[in-house]
């Protein structure tokens, strides 16, 4: 199989529940990622889609228990993290895959400097000096566009954007091969958003990184990603490039969520949001998780599982229409 | 108010109280869960039944307070369980009597805390301004003496009995509770249903009374629960130190003070009562835990 | 700082005045006359009771009683004792040493025993240890420390005569009280640390720290405990703040001349000078003891340190600065 050599990570069939007292929570069911080095990949979905579980998994920071990952393998940069000791797992984190998360004003530890904080993974993962550490924790501040003399500074001394800032700096300062960043401008104001992502781009060119840009926002993905998978209740629905999947959508989520996005041009356009909510993930449905949401769903849907299947270059999706001849969405309206 | 405003209050009346009662149910179900809390439970209702019970099980008269000189200072036996304190009384039907005198000073006190407390707390939180500055500021310098002390000072004032056991404990425990509803009164004060409380014409009292107060019910039952438990700790504290009541009516802590004398001879008026007193805290803390887990369902699993 | 610490003094004084004037007032409620329990067991004549009752300015009405004492405050004057005469300052001073003694070895053992404990339970959470940690510390709450004090006095005292069931001394005496004022305060506290730290390992800054891969001792120590000790700084000072005012029921059981005992001999001779004294003494330290938690506050947590230099800076004319130093 072609797995790692081009890619820097490879998951196959990713099965993670979480066993809790209501019952078991089918988080994800069955993903696979392919992503090449330097590209960055769109992790789209709803929350709870299990974007974020997938992305835990990866660092395996899984909450265990009550979280459990079950089948799959995850492949990074060669190297099979399932599979590895805990301390081996330790010297990945923060050096070959860095993680960002999504509420900046929790993120960072109230009681300890930012200088510090950065400076410790440098001297965790490259065991340089503590004057060498501080010095490039300083360097990493510019870099993210911070006074290197705020490195005594308190987190709470920072704004919201700047402390993402500092966020990123902490995950770059071992020049990871992945970063993953989990609705890294949620939290954020839209113009603050603007500035941070444009840094995140940046930043990837700057060091040669591939990215996973997590994400319910499409508009985001379109600004920053070179491919796409749209997520849905654990399992991906379709996958391709930019252009693959926001000119020629397939899956009839991803067309919903393109018409759920407010026309600006259009006044008297009404909102079309998706109707319905996202499946209970204790009780999923049989058969394809969007069926009773599904405009074109059929007899099929209710009972067999889609599975993900190539169509024209890397564009995939997961619909049994497409098995009936001729089939094509309604279209963007 | 017209008709329509009536029944509307009616109903939102019934709506909320089915919801609380619901609300109390899924709590129940909760806490049945958890087995310390069952175990603390069941421990109280015997504790209850014991003290309600207390003459069916032992003569007041004959085994607590006649004393038996040739008897005296007995280690436990068959025929006195538990032995027989300096007096010749028989220590088993002491601990059996002293149940009721603790169980009724500890749930009287924390009454008269409640009362006195959520009167003060409810006003305060609900006019705020002035007027809660004033009874906060007074309630600071009640809550400043230690509650020991307080309880003792009153106690001496007011005599040996267990009216001013009651009257003591009482009134040092207001500050504590006066300052949990407050507290919970402020959070709840902001939210909607009592703006629609108001819309429906009730005034300021109603909507303290009928609005306000069920909501803050969970924080306080959980208070008062655990304000028991000090109670039961603060009577026997009081007893102990010879304020409050006097032999020969029995009481766990004077039991243990009678015991001092006689640590050599007679280690076990020191360790029954004592042990009365640890498994009793001991129950109203477990259930105390089990119903603040039950209640707040957010908290950790 | 200083000014901070200097309004935080001045807000001694109203608790100062209301907890003696509650306190006052209750004492005068009783219906026995002062004076004839104070002379009890002398069969005293008409002369002395009321010579006594002058003396005492006891003729005087009790408002204007109240208003002497805190006038005799303003000089730091803490009244006499009825029953000795003695200055109620200076009998206070000669018995604070020991608690002062007693409060200390108290503390160290309460927080050696319950800071780790607390720590490892929470790390693991319903282990064995874990189970075993909350139930001991649970009953350790329950159980009265007077009768701790009893239980540990048969043992060690009686069974195995290794200690000295009372008096004042060396290190043997201290040893029993200092472990009954000790585990009852460490019961609390270690509840307290458990929970703060699990409060603490759920942050998400905590999640950082693991998705940079430092090592679980390291995060659950440098990262973890620095913020979960601050919530349980305030209860340690509280529980020494309470024992510096006196360990009233340890120190009776084991004859240990503090404070404490001095209180309570204080109200059961009706010597209600002294009883005053001591509420007044234990309100000051109590308070002390708080600012001084508060100010290592201002040392242990950045958000209040930098919070605080602003306002020095602003008060002393400066413009606030980006940055320290």
């Amino acid at each position: 199989m072609d797995i790692n050599k081009d890619n820097v990570l490879s998951i196959k069939d990713l099965v993670v529940h979480y066993e809790t007292l209501e019952g078991v929570v089918h988080a994800v069911n069955g993903i696979d990622i392919n992503l090449g080095r330097k590209k960055t990949l769109g992790l789209v979905g709803e929350t709870g889609a299990g974007k974020t579980t997938t992305a835990l998994s990866i660092l395996r920071l899984v909450p265990d228990p009550p979280g459990v990952i079950k089948n799959g393998s995850i492949i990074l940069d060669g190297k099979d993290i399932l599979s590895m000791s805990e301390s081996k797992m330790r010297s990945i984190r923060g050096r070959e895959v860095s993680m960002i998360f999504q509420d900046p004003m929790t993120s960072l530890n109230p009681v300890i400097t930012v200088g510090e904080q950065i400076a410790e993974v440098l001297r965790l993962h490259e065991g340089v000096s503590n004057s060498e550490a501080a010095k490039r924790a300083e360097e990493m501040l510019e870099m993210v566009g911070i006074q290197g003399e705020r490195a005594c500074e308190y987190p709470h001394q920072f704004s919201g954007g700047m402390k993402q800032r500092v966020v990123i700096a902490i995950a770059l300062a071992c020049n990871p091969k992945l970063l993953i960043a989990d609705e890294p401008t949620t939290a954020l104001d839209v113009t603050i958003q603007a500035q941070v992502l444009e840094l995140m781009k940046e930043l990837k060119n700057k060091f040669d990184m591939s990215m996973i840009m997590i994400t319910h926002d499409l508009g985001i993905v379109a600004e920053t990603c070179d491919e796409v998978s749209v997520i849905y209740a654990g399992r991906i629905v379709e996958h391709g490039s930019i252009r693959e999947v926001f000119k020629n959508t397939m899956h009839p989520y991803t067309e919903g969520l393109f018409n759920s996005l407010p026309v600006i041009n259009n006044k008297q356009a009404k909102l079309k949001p998706i109707p319905g909510l996202m499946p209970d993930p204790i009780e999923l449905p049989l058969g394809c998780s969007f069926w009773p949401r599904c405009p074109y769903a059929f007899e099929r849907c209710r009972q067999e599982q889609p599975v993900l299947r190539s169509f024209d270059g890397t564009h995939s999706t997961a619909c049994h229409a497409y098995d009936i001849s001729d089939f094509k969405l309604k279209g963007r309206c | 108010m017209s008709e329509r405003t009536a029944v509307e209050i009616g109903t939102e009346t019934v709506v909320a109280t089915r919801k609380r009662v619901s609300q109390f149910s899924e709590a129940w179900s909760r806490m049945k869960r958890s087995k310390s809390a069952m175990v603390g439970l069941i421990i109280m209702i015997i504790l209850i039944l014991i003290a309600i019970f207390a003459d069916v099980l032992v003569d007041y008269e004959v085994d607590c307070v006649t004393p038996d000189l040739a008897n005296r200072l007995q280690v436990p036996s068959r025929e006195h369980i538990l032995g027989t304190d300096a007096f010749g009384r028989d220590v088993l039907a002491r601990i059996i009597y002293g149940t009721r005198i603790s169980l009724v000073v500890a749930f009287s006190s924390v009454t008269l805390s409640l009362v006195i407390g959520a009167m003060l707390g409810s006003i305060a939180g609900f006019y705020g301004g002035k007027i809660e500055n004033i009874i906060m500021r007074i309630t600071d310098v009640f809550a400043a003496i230690p509650n020991l002390l307080m309880a003792i000072t009153i106690a001496t004032a007011l005599g040996q009995s267990i009216f001013s056991m009651i009257v003591a404990i009482g009134i040092a425990g207001v500050p504590a509770l006066a300052r949990i509803v407050r507290a919970t009164v402020l959070t709840v004060k902001d939210q909607d249903f009592v703006e629609a409380g108001r819309a429906l014409g009730g005034n300021n009292m109603q909507i303290i009374l009928f609005h306000l107060l069920p909501n803050c019910i969970a924080p306080i039952i959980v208070q008062s629960t655990l304000r028991v438990a000090g109670a039961i700790l603060s009577t026997s504290s009081l007893c102990f130190l010879g304020i409050g009541i006097k032999p020969p009516t029995p009481e766990w802590g004077n039991m243990l003070a009678g015991g001092r004398d006689f640590l050599r001879t007679a280690q076990h008026i020191t360790l029954y009562p004592g042990l009365a007193i640890v498994i009793t805290i001991l129950a109203i803390n477990l259930m105390g835990d089990g119903l603040r887990d039950a209640l707040d369902p957010k908290l950790r699993r | 700082m200083l000014r901070y610490i200097f309004k935080r003094l001045l807000m001694l004084i109203p608790i100062i005045i209301g907890a003696s004037a509650i306190i006052f007032f209750i004492l005068n409620l009783g219906g026995d006359d002062p004076v004839m329990l104070l002379l009890a067991g002398t069969e005293p004549d008409e002369l002395t009771i009321e010579l006594t009752r002058k003396e005492l300015g006891l003729d005087k009405p009790i408002a204007i009683q109240f208003l002497d004492y805190m006038k005799g405050l303003l000089t730091g004057d803490l009244g006499t004792s009825w029953k000795t005469g003695k200055p109620v300052f200076e009998e206070y001073m000669m018995r604070f040493p020991a608690t002062v003694k007693l409060a200390f070895v108290a503390l160290s053992i309460s927080v050696l025993i319950s800071i780790p404990i607390g720590i490892i339970s929470a790390v693991k959470q319903y282990s064995l240890f874990d189970n075993i940690g909350m139930v001991a510390a649970l009953l350790g709450i329950a159980m009265p420390n007077f009768w701790l004090g009893l239980l540990l006095i048969i043992c060690f005292s009686v069974q195995l005569g290794w200690l000295p069931s009372g008096g004042y001394g060396g290190l043997a005496f201290l040893i029993l009280p200092a472990i009954t004022i000790g585990t009852d305060q460490a019961a609390l506290l270690t509840r307290m640390t458990r929970s703060s730290m699990l409060e603490v390992i759920r942050q998400d800054y905590i999640r950082t720290a693991r998705a940079k891969g430092l090592v679980e001792k390291v995060i659950i120590i440098k990262h973890g405990l620095k913020n979960a000790l601050i919530p349980i700084v305030t209860v340690i000072g509280n529980q020494f703040g309470h024992a510096l005012g006196g360990a009233v029921l340890t120190e009776t059981i084991f004859s240990w001349p503090g404070v404490g005992r001095f209180m309570i001999e204080g109200i059961n001779k009706h010597d209600r000078p002294v009883v005053i004294g001591c509420v007044i003494m234990l309100c000051i330290m109590i308070s002390i003891v708080n600012l001084g938690v508060d100010i290592i506050y201002a040392f242990v947590d950045p958000r209040i340190k930098t919070d605080m230099t602003k306002k020095v800076l602003r008060g002393g004319g400066l413009k606030c600065q980006k940055g320290q130093q």
